[in-house]
């Protein structure tokens, strides 16, 4: 028997689903959001952009450079966007349809310190690192899209986001989602690099093999670079969502219904601006709300009960408004793989499956997204295959309740040697990280942890996966566009 | 609440801290009821074909005479399925599970999930070295002073083993200690012999100041675990009989271990494990009809190399959200094992696991989550874990508030206030608010070059030293002299 090559990406079915709020609190969290949209508005800050918005029927203020969006105007342009779309991979077995029935991981991005693999300290994160890690997210196949988990700090700033674009390509054969791009020379800069790698520009459309998304900038406002490169994405058919990342007591008000208020009316006004200037624009709705730490002022760096209640509040927002989302999950304040980062990652990777977001953003770092590290990746991946594993379910075919084999063993008997155990035991759940040794042998090993083993298999994956390659000429044609970018 | 009302220009009094903090449960439906009806149905056919075996021919005869088939020769009982069904309807719906300090009287309608300590290991770690030895009845104490302080423990099991008492009368120094060290109350798992459970009834009886007060308000209830698979020891039963014939609850407890003790298959593991908690709440209504008790599951899987209970990986979480929707199903409270980590160390694995554990528990609908503190598949006890499952336990115990959504919760006035591009630090709004924002007390939040000038402390440290704090400055409430002395007097003359 030869042995099956596994899966090139593992998504997570989505087969169990809560809605914590009543349909009743949704509704109350949409309505003051359609005040806030129609009454308090956006600020845009591009005066082309706010003309042309009130042309295609917003109110706008071109002095205030203010849109305010009348109701009936922001739900018909929310209607326009798809609830569905294919996020291609460069190879088609690693393609991907957003279409409410899996959850898909990303990994995260954009951290600009990472963890060294080899001396565990932290340090300023290269062009090399971010192909590194990508190509070991290349063979994690949990991780199913592609952010750019390090900035490449050791290129020119200017072209830095097209670098990024370029070691990602080189490096990895799943669906990219481009996040640094957030101007419109570089947003261009990319879809002709996506064009060139896909052969063109309808092959581009047909499998967009990268899609971007823009941030809000909170409270309620939007910058001109981020909209404009929107629209260079939508014109060339790649999708681009649209992530709103509040501070609930700095950047929006303190109480948990507040916060959702002004993710909800930045991420409406947003895409329901790209959808009135390119309408039927495929976007997606991004959460990654947050609280502030009230002793420090900053991020609060840890993930608690008011991130997960973001997470299952808007992600039953979007499934109301018929939007695939990307929910925040794997969020933590600590330092290294420890107890901290153990509990906050699987408590919000857990809801914001649970809540059923399309996308769950984002496996990698640790310290509140600032600092990236390989090992976490794969520990990252380990919990996503027990969700999987829970989601697996029970079967209750006669095979599986065996009540003959409880009969033939009996009471007080094993069920170690039955046939029935030996042909079954192999489908019970395997773990690869977590350690099942004795005390014993664990003392003996000097009391390994999972994060050694994580990242002795980093190494190994970093050294050895060879992702699939590029023809020559297109690489080198990858660099002409970077190169005519750069001048 | 009976907060007083300022009268004369005083500061109003402080809202007192909650001695325990229950869980709101949903009941998120893991199995389709097709399948549920199919594992009602196996169990069933299993009770009444292959049955359990019980050692004991007393207990036999007597569950004989009350309907169930009872073999002496072969020691087996099997239950015909209207003798099941009818035994089960006579099982309470609800129960109280009450304390010595009427705060923390527990009310188990389905509504609330409360956390208990967890127990019974053999081993602690030590608070000063953090090295593994073994338990005695001082670190017994020591657990339930902590569990004492800690809003989210609601109950106590015994944490660690007194194995420094004589051990006849172990269970009852355990007892002992946790009733003197703590006001909330006591679910004894550790008094398996009638003889065990006879005192353990008088202790109770004297904690509760009388037998019809312990009856009324039982701050004491028990649980016997089955040997799976499908066996009952005689004292077991014998001493839950005691037990609800005094009015304390007597739950039944099934820890199957898949490919060893219990099939491989996750179905078959759960009709296995049903089956065996259905056949100890049966013959103990058959024993005693109309007694106080409920449904404990508690699975998992063999890890295939070593042998050993595995705990933590995804059967586990089904085995306790499908434990949970089949204690509905029977209307029987629940108690499902939770944070049952396989890890070493309060570590990423730990917090994974119990994470994990945590969210199943609370969607499964668990009525009593069993419990917090203890490592290594429940082999070694550690207080730093009990403190950290504590926090897991308050997160996720305030996510479950939900959003509420009246419109100063909105705030729809406050974001036009202040407007696009502006901040809400110092908004009236933000300051009547920002304190109803959780506050973890072991997450750490201080900046990387803070925490690498300070030795990269993490969590277990500051769990460790927010143990060492309550040890210096809870004091529970004593019992009164002369319980006490009463207490001491049972356990002397139960000794003997």
């Amino acid at each position: 028997m030869s042995a099956e090559a596994p899966p090139r990406i593992r998504p997570i079915p989505l087969r169990l689903r809560l809605d914590l709020l009543p349909k009743e609190h949704v509704e109350r969290l949409h309505d003051a959001t359609v005040e806030v949209l129609r009454r308090t508005g956006l600020h845009v800050r591009s005066e082309r952009l706010v003309k042309e918005l009130g042309r295609a029927g917003a109110e706008v203020d071109v002095d205030d450079l203010r849109v305010r969006f009348p109701p009936e105007v922001l739900e018909e342009a929310i209607a326009r966007a798809p609830s569905s779309y294919l996020l291609a991979g460069r190879n088609p077995e690693c393609d991907i349809t957003l279409d409410g029935r899996n959850s898909y991981l990303t990994l995260d991005g954009c951290a600009s310190e990472l963890v060294d693999l080899e001396t565990g300290d932290r340090r300023p994160s290269t062009k090399a690192d971010l192909a590194a890690a990508t190509r070991m997210a290349d063979a994690v196949p949990e991780v199913t899209i592609i952010w750019q988990p390090v900035a490449a700090r050791d290129v020119p700033t200017a072209v830095q986001p097209l670098h990024e674009t370029h070691a990602q390509l080189t490096s990895t054969s799943k669906h990219i989602q481009q996040m640094t791009a957030i101007d419109a020379d570089n947003a261009r800069g990319v879809v002709e690099m996506a064009r060139i790698v896909a052969g063109g520009d309808r092959q581009l459309r047909e499998r967009p093999i990268v899609s971007a998304f823009q941030c809000t900038l909170s409270p309620l406002t939007i910058d001109e670079g981020p909209l404009e490169a929107a629209l260079v994405y939508a014109e060339a058919g790649i999708p681009c969502g649209w992530v709103s990342m509040p501070l609930t007591t700095a950047t929006a008000p303190t109480t948990p219904a507040g916060g959702v208020v002004i993710t909800n009316a930045e991420l409406l006004g947003a895409i329901a601006a790209v959808e009135l200037l390119a309408p039927g624009a495929p976007t997606f709705y991004g959460v990654c709300t947050s609280t502030m730490d009230l002793s420090s002022g900053s991020i609060a760096c840890g993930w608690g009960p008011e991130e997960n209640l973001f997470s299952f509040a808007c992600g039953q927002l979007a499934r109301r408004y018929g939007i695939p989302s990307e929910l925040g999950a794997f969020g933590t304040g600590a330092k290294t793989q420890d107890w901290q980062a153990g509990a906050q990652h699987m408590l919000s990777a857990f809801a914001s499956y649970l809540a059923g977001g399309d996308m769950l953003c984002a496996t990698g770092t640790i310290y509140a997204g600032r600092v990236f590290a390989f090992e976490q990746v794969l520990l990252d991946s380990e919990l996503v295959d027990i969700i999987r594993g829970l989601e697996l379910g029970l079967s209750v075919s006669d095979e599986d309740l065996a009540v003959d084999v409880i009969d033939d063993v009996g009471p007080s008997g094993h069920f170690l040697a039955h046939e029935h155990t030996l042909r079954n035991m192999r489908r019970n759940w395997r773990p690869r990280y977590f350690d099942r040794d004795t005390w014993e042998e664990w003392e003996a090993a000097g009391r390994p942890s999972p994060r050694e083993r994580a990242r002795e298999r980093a190494r190994q994956l970093v050294a050895e996966h060879r992702p699939d390659p590029l023809p020559e000429d297109i690489e080198t044609e990858l660099l002409r566009v970077i190169a005519a970018h750069e001048r | 609440m009976t907060a007083r009302q300022p009268t004369d220009g005083a500061e109003p009094a402080t809202t007192p801290t909650r001695r325990v903090e229950g869980l709101p449960l949903r009941h998120l439906d893991v199995l389709p009821e097709g399948t549920v009806e199919r594992i009602h149905a196996a169990t069933l056919r299993i009770l009444e074909r292959t049955g359990v075996e019980v050692r004991s021919a007393s207990v036999i005869r007597r569950l004989a005479a009350g309907g169930a088939r009872g073999d002496v020769e072969t020691g087996r009982v099997t239950f015909p399925p209207s003798v099941v069904e009818e035994a089960l309807a006579l099982a309470p719906r609800t129960l109280v599970l009450a304390a010595r300090d009427p705060a923390c009287d527990l009310e188990l309608d389905g509504t609330t999930g409360y956390l208990s300590v967890d127990g019974n290991a053999a081993e602690i770690l030590d608070l000063e070295t953090s090295e593994r030895r073994a338990s005695t009845k001082a670190d017994l104490a020591q657990v339930t002073r902590v569990a004492d302080a800690l809003p989210q423990i609601g109950f106590l099991w015994q944490a660690v083993a007194a194995r420094d008492m004589p051990l006849p009368v172990q269970p009852l120094h355990e007892l002992h200690t946790q009733f003197a060290n703590s006001t909330k109350h006591v679910q004894l798992m550790t008094a398996a012999l009638p003889e065990q459970a006879r005192g353990a009834v008088e202790i109770g009886t004297v904690v509760a100041g009388g037998a019809a007060a312990l009856r009324e308000r039982p701050v004491l209830s028990s649980f016997q675990t089955s040997l799976s698979p499908l066996t009952y020891d005689g004292p077991p039963l014998e001493a839950a009989a005691v037990y609800a014939e005094a009015g304390v609850p007597a739950g039944f407890v099934a820890m199957p271990i898949s490919c060893a003790t219990a099939p491989a298959t996750r179905a078959a593991a759960l009709v296995q494990s049903n089956a065996e908690i259905l056949a100890g709440v049966v013959a103990l209504e058959l024993l005693v009809p109309g007694a106080p008790t409920f449904y404990g599951a508690c699975g998992t899987v063999m890890d295939l190399r070593t042998g050993a209970a595995a705990c933590g990986g995804p059967e586990d979480l089904l085995f306790q959200m499908a434990g949970a929707q089949l204690a509905r199903r029977y209307g029987l409270p629940a108690n499902i094992g939770t944070f049952a980590t396989g890890s070493k160390s309060p570590d990423w694995q730990a917090g994974v696991e119990n994470g994990l554990s945590m969210l199943a528990s609370w969607l499964g609908g668990a009525d009593m989550l069993s419990g917090a503190g203890l490592l290594y598949g429940a082999r070694v006890y550690s207080i730093a874990e009990l403190l950290l499952d504590a926090e897991v336990f308050s997160l996720v115990r305030s996510m479950t508030e939900g959003v509420t959504d009246s419109d100063e919760d909105l705030a729809v006035e406050v974001i036009q206030a202040v407007g696009p591009g502006g901040h809400y630090l110092a908004e009236p709004h933000t300051l009547r608010h920002m304190r109803s924002q959780w506050q973890p007390r072991f997450f750490g939040r201080e900046p990387w070059e803070d925490w690498e000038a300070s030795g990269r402390p993490g969590p277990v440290e500051r769990a460790r030293e927010r143990a060492l704090a309550i040890l210096a400055e809870h004091e529970p409430t004593p019992l009164p002299e002369d319980v006490e002395t009463s207490i001491l007097e049972v356990i002397a003359d139960h000794e003997r």
